[in-house]
Parts: structure tokens; C-alpha cells; sequence
């Protein structure tokens, strides 16, 4: 689908396919850039803001995979969005906070396993760094590569490779306690 | 390895802390020692795919567009993208808030902090109880609204258009009334009036507005916290009365505060520019980045300050730069609609922390959060919170 639109677009939009890769994606996009501000607001507009400009990029030419290139799109967008925020503080360098709230939903299970399950995933959760933690957002929920990954967050896969060992690593420690 | 005396159940796994790590990272090793696992103990198959299904349930951040929303925005974006090409020119739109005619204020209408302390040495932090859902009056009637996020858009034409994570309505009010949107403890809400202007409505606060603004003035009154992105109008100021003073903005962004029991308010503006007019007549004016308290008689303006410390609620979280417990746990449980019991002396509440807070639903992993940055403990009965030193 997103070769068809990678075609159309290039010799003039086509809109269902556009509409398509809205459908498919939006709500990716909704629920992680809810992780990096909790207004419902500022994810819908900056997600309003990557499928505007996607709209208008020429040259996709050099995306592999486009589920990766929206949400680094998203990523970047909100990192702009609270920079221009913070004007009146240049002093601050600009970091993205990503939160995790994790839910279980309750088909399958008793509400003992799911109480079980909801504690010891917040404690894992809790143990690791913020940047840990949006590592295993992307690969847990959004089901994407190292490589992918790393796209995303601007850093190596190797980087990658080795924040996800330094996490294992910890949650082994603390099960050796 | 041991004798196993029996075979593994599902729930077994379940409490496995290498299969939890497994069904989260997926990393290669573990990828590999579960295959081999399988392999060594293929009667397991059927618990461990079992395991697997329950863990399924297991979401982080499950967030998803709720009713209209995903299509508005879609509605939005087509809009948005026909407008530019329409007009030959290409432009990154953000129809947030990078607008270039916005004032975006804070008013803190600052909530003193309420300590009771009832007979035994035992504290108490309870919010000021009035409604228990978030109330809409107009006319003469009140409107109930029980969803915690409910948010409301006046229409030029009279008509209000209500929303929240189940439904969305449309109220006919009428273009000559005056509304009043009441805010409990434990809620927040989210108001555009008729000129477009965005209100984020913080717990524990009060709204009085016109449905649609006159032709001469815009104006409208607060009690309570708000954060305001005004829209700019040349030919129309717009007005914020509180009880302490008055705002009047030029455009801008910004956030105030006022408490009409300790008498205390503050101002912080974010961007454009506003002046306050005092209770005594006197008008301050106030730049981007400066915050106004306002003491009684008294005021102070202040330049030094870190504006997202005063803004972030809006943005579902606290951040606290060396503030007292006790300041916190009024927040909290205004912001929740709990009341915390804290059995130490009063000392341990002015104890003072640095630190952001990220107000998730659950107000359990909030706690986590709080309790760790204090070194305290806590455990929760319904909507009473007992905290204790972590000596105890």
C-alpha cells in the first residue's frame, strides 16, 4: 500500500491511498505520542502534522519502512513542538520524557493473574531508564527491529542491541537480590 | 537441574521473571533458550502457549482515539491540505500552538495548603469537596457530566458541543447566555470558547463565560487554576476577572492561579503579553517568562522562575523544585480526589523534594512515583491514602 502511495505521490497525491495509510497507522501514532505528553491535544496535532507533510514529500524514495518513518516523524515533531515551547528557557537542552502505563486486560485471565501480571511488569518497567523503557514500547507493542528501532530514536541498532543486554542485566541483578 | 515434581502451569510461567523478559524484548538469547526449553521439555508446549495468550493481555500505553476523534482529525488534515494547495505554497501547519496570534497565560489562583490535624498526632490532606462530577450551568439548569474528561466547544451560533471518551452531544445554549463550568477535585476539562480561545481547566476551579462573546469585550471569570491560549484580536480585549485581580491580555499564553481563602495569586505568562490590574488599581505588566504573585496587598514579579514548573499540569505531570511534602500531597489529591493520613509530625511535611511527577491514571504507580522520590511508604484504602516514613 505505502509503494502505491510512494508512486502516486510522486506523480500527484492520490487520496484513498492517503486515506488508507492514515487508517492503518493513526492509532500507532496516537498511542505513542501519548507516552511523551499526556494532551490528547498536542498528539492529535502533532500527528495531524506528520500525515500534512507526508503529504507533500516528493521523495520517499529512501523509506523502508514506513510504520518506522511515521513514528520517527512523530517523535521529531513533538521534540520541535516542546522546544518551541520552552523559548523562554534556551538554556535547557531538549529532552523527550517517555511515560509507560501499562494495562491488562482482563479476558483469558482471573483477577489474580492479571493483578500478578499488572505488578510485576510495572516493577520491571519501573527498574529501567526512560530511554529502556521506550525501547520496549517499540518492540513489545509496536512489534518493530532493532534497526527500526534504532531509526527511530536516532541511534545505532548496535546501540540498541546493547541498551536492551544493560536492561536484561539489571532485571537479572534484581532478581538475584 | 532438580526433579521437577510437577509440570509447569501457565501460571507458572506467568510468574517467571525470564519469560516476562522473553515476551518483552524478544531478544535474541532469550529468543534461543525458549526454543531450546521447549525442545528439552515438550510437555510444557501447551502451558507455555497458554502463558503466552495470557500474556497477551499485557498492554503498555494502550492508547486509541476515542469516538469522532480519529476521523476529525482526518477531516482536519484533508482541510488543512486542500487550504494549501489551494494556495500554491507549502507550509508546515501546526494547528497547535505555534499559531503566530496566540497569548497563552497561566492563572494559579494558588491553593493554600490545607493541614488539618484532627485529635490524634495524625495529618490530614483532603481536597475542598464541593461537586462530585464536572457541572455545566446555564439557564437556570445544571448539567451533569460523569466522564473525568469531558470537554466542551462553544459554537459561534449558541451551541456547545460536549465530548468525552463515550459520547459526543450538542447542547443548544443560546447566543445570549451565560454559562458556568464547575471542575471537582479528581477532574479536569478542556474549554474553546466561542472566539476559538483554548482553556485547560485544572482541577478544584471554576469558569464563568459568556456562550458567545459580545461584540465590544471578551471577558470571562475564574476561580481556581486555568491555562489559557488566547487568540488574538485586535479589536477585541479580552478580560480575565478573579477574585484578587483582573488580566487583561493582549495576547498571549498563560497560566493563572488565585485562592480566594489565603488570598494568594499568581500569574505566569508564556508568550504575547498581558498586564494585571490590581485590586488597589494599579497595573502590572508582565513579560514572556515572568511570574506575578500577588499576596494580599502585596505582589512580587519574578523573572528567574522555570514556566513549565507552572504549566505542566496541563500536561499530565508535576514537576516540584524544592517544594514541601505537604504541597504535594495537597496536589495530588486535588488533581485524584483522594486524602492522604500521614502519621508522622508536622516537621516531615515541610520536608522538601525536587522532582517531576508523570500523573498517569492509576494513581497506585503515581504513589510508586511519590514514594520513592521521599523515601516514604504508602498504601491506599479506596480514596484514602496512608503514607509512613520508610523507617517504620
Amino acid at each position: 500500500m505505502f509503494n502505491l502511495f510512494r508512486q502516486k505521490n510522486s506523480s500527484g497525491s492520490d487520496e484513498r491511498t492517503y486515506a488508507q495509510l492514515y487508517r492503518q497507522y493513526a492509532k500507532d501514532l496516537f498511542s505513542y505520542g501519548m507516552g511523551f505528553t499526556a494532551s490528547r491535544e498536542d498528539c492529535m496535532d502533532a500527528i495531524h502534522d506528520v500525515f500534512y507533510k507526508l503529504y507533500f514529500t516528493k521523495d520517499l524514495s529512501s523509506v523502508r519502512n514506513i510504520k518506522a518513518y511515521l513514528l520517527s516523524s512523530l517523535r521529531n515533531r513533538l521534540l520541535d513542538i516542546a522546544r518551541n515551547k520552552k523559548k523562554t528557557n534556551p538554556i535547557e537542552t531538549i529532552k523527550l520524557s517517555f511515560q509507560t502505563d501499562v494495562t491488562v486486560l482482563d479476558s483469558l485471565i482471573s483477577e489474580e493473574e492479571r493483578k500478578l501480571m499488572f505488578c510485576k511488569v510495572e516493577k520491571l518497567l519501573h527498574s529501567l531508564s526512560e530511554h529502556q523503557r521506550e525501547i520496549v514500547y517499540l518492540r513489545y507493542m509496536q512489534e518493530l527491529e532493532y534497526e527500526e528501532i534504532g531509526q527511530i530514536l536516532n541511534i545505532h541498532p548496535e546501540s540498541v542491541r546493547k541498551q536492551v543486554y544493560r536492561a536484561l542485566s539489571t532485571l537479572r541483578r534484581l532478581v538475584a537480590l | 537441574m532438580s526433579e521437577q515434581k510437577h509440570t509447569p502451569s501457565s501460571k507458572d510461567f506467568l510468574q517467571n521473571d525470564q519469560f516476562i523478559e522473553w515476551r518483552l524484548f524478544k531478544s535474541e538469547e532469550s529468543e534461543r533458550y525458549w526454543e531450546n526449553y521447549l525442545l528439552e521439555h515438550p510437555e510444557c508446549a501447551d502451558a507455555l502457549q497458554l502463558a503466552i495468550r495470557k500474556f497477551e493481555m499485557v498492554k503498555v500505553n494502550n492508547n486509541d482515539f476515542v469516538d469522532h476523534e480519529k476521523t476529525d482529525l482526518y477531516d482536519r488534515l484533508i482541510h488543512n491540505i486542500y487550504r494549501n494547495k489551494y494556495r500554491h505554497r507549502l507550509a508546515y501547519v501546526s494547528a497547535g500552538i505555534a499559531a503566530a496570534f496566540i497569548a497563552a497565560f497561566i492563572l494559579l489562583l494558588s491553593f493554600g495548603d490545607h493541614l488539618k490535624i484532627p485529635g490524634k498526632k495524625e495529618i490530614v490532606v483532603a481536597p475542598p469537596k464541593s461537586h462530585k462530577n464536572i457541572t455545566f450551568y446555564a439557564n437556570g439548569e445544571g448539567f451533569e457530566f460523569k466522564q473525568g474528561d469531558t470537554r466542551f466547544e462553544l459554537l459561534p451560533d449558541g451551541k456547545m458541543i460536549v465530548s468525552d471518551s463515550m459520547r459526543r452531544q450538542t447542547l443548544n445554549i443560546g447566543t445570549k447566555t451565560m454559562g458556568k463550568l464547575v471542575v471537582p477535585a479528581g477532574k479536569r476539562s478542556f474549554l474553546t470558547l466561542s472566539d476559538g480561545s483554548r482553556i485547560w481547566i485544572n482541577s478544584c476551579s471554576e469558569i464563568e463565560f459568556p456562550s458567545v462573546f459580545s461584540a465590544e469585550k471578551r471577558e470571562m471569570t475564574v476561580h481556581g487554576e486555568i491555562f489559557a491560549e488566547i487568540n488574538r484580536d485586535e479589536t477585541k480585549q479580552f478580560l480575565v476577572h478573579t477574585s484578587l485581580f483582573h488580566i487583561i491580555v493582549h495576547g498571549t499564553s498563560f497560566n493563572t492561579n488565585t485562592d480566594l481563602e489565603f488570598s494568594k495569586g499568581s500569574v505566569v505568562l508564556v508568550n504575547g503579553s498581558l498586564s494585571v490590574k490590581t485590586l488597589e488599581d494599579q497595573t502590572i505588566q508582565l513579560n514572556p517568562g515572568q511570574l506575578l504573585t500577588i499576596n494580599g496587598t502585596d505582589y512580587e514579579k519574578r523573572t528567574d522562575i522555570n514556566v513549565e514548573e507552572y504549566t505542566c499540569w496541563k500536561d499530565g505531570k508535576f514537576i516540584f523544585n524544592v517544594a514541601p511534602l505537604s504541597t504535594m500531597l495537597n496536589k495530588i489529591s486535588r488533581y485524584y480526589d483522594v486524602s492522604f493520613r500521614f502519621d508522622q509530625d508536622l516537621t516531615q511535611m515541610e520536608k522538601k523534594y525536587s522532582g517531576k511527577l508523570y500523573l498517569s491514571e492509576n494513581i497506585d504507580s503515581v504513589m510508586v512515583s511519590l514514594t520513592t522520590m521521599t523515601s516514604t511508604s504508602f498504601s491506599r484504602k479506596g480514596k484514602t491514602i496512608f503514607i509512613s516514613g520508610k523507617d517504620n
